[in-house]
């Protein structure tokens, strides 16, 4: 299919045109796409009418929302599919959701839920990682920090790849 | 009414019923998949319960209120 598709490209570039049709391509990839976007929209719907007041503000806002845990403190729920529940004081990452496939702001809603009614099955499963040292930035900035840090920890990662291609023979 | 929602990759998918004879179909497929999934680890928790009550975790399907979320059981990642 994909040589079809280009195919039809490089006889557009000569002149010949095809008739108008729909690529097969697309017809597989569009309806995944949407119906991923639309259960997205479903879910976020579903998290904006759960959270309190102040968790919803808080998201709307900045795109994450704090949630207060019984006898732990007050976590971030970051939105990010891993390492997403994040310690205020300590700056340690939480990692642990459902096994299954579900859209972010259901991943969201479900630690929402489980940190603030039954935070005990999270903390006992949950894979766990420093990702800040708390104390040089004020508290409320932490999740910008550990956000805007992935962020270029993958854009070194992917130059390194690059440095490291370019330099290939030399390393054997 | 009573609204069962179970979290799945369409975003949750949701069931309907209430104590009438008339939902008696809907009421027994809802407390089968609620006590399935229970029984396979997941974790139900009561939500938007009006007059500022908080969320909570429910484990009985009598138990339920207007709204239930079942969150699929949890591993860590």
């Amino acid at each position: 299919m994909a040589l079809g598709r280009l195919g039809r490209l490089i006889r557009h570039a000569w002149g010949r045109r095809e008739p108008a049709v729909e690529e097969e391509d697309d017809a597989i990839i569009v309806p995944t796409l949407s119906a991923r976007m639309a259960a997205e929209v479903r879910a976020r719907k579903l998290l904006l009418r759960t959270l309190n007041p102040a968790q919803r503000e808080e998201f709307e806002t900045r795109g994450y929302f704090s949630v207060q845990v019984a006898n732990r403190g007050r976590f971030w729920i970051l939105p990010s599919s891993v390492f997403n529940v994040l310690h205020a004081e300590t700056g340690t990452s939480y990692c642990a959701g459902p096994r299954a496939e579900i859209p972010l702001s259901d991943l969201m809603l479900a630690q929402k839920l489980i940190l603030e009614n039954d935070a005990e099955s999270f903390f006992s499963i949950a894979n766990r990682r420093v990702e800040l040292i708390p104390g040089p930035i004020p508290e409320p900035l932490y999740p910008r920090r550990v956000l805007q840090a992935r962020r270029s920890a993958s854009a070194r990662l992917r130059w390194s790849e690059l440095s490291m291609n370019a330099h290939r023979e030399r390393l054997r | 009414m009573k609204i069962l929602r179970i979290l799945d990759s369409s975003g949750d998918r949701v069931i309907v019923f209430d104590d009438s004879a008339a939902a008696a179909s809907a009421r027994a497929q809802a407390q089968a998949l609620f006590e399935r999934m229970l029984a396979g680890g997941a974790t139900a928790f009561k939500v938007n319960r009006g007059e500022g009550k908080r969320d909570e975790k429910v484990t009985a399907f009598s138990a339920l209120e207007n709204e239930t979320i079942v969150v699929p059981r949890i591993v860590g990642g």
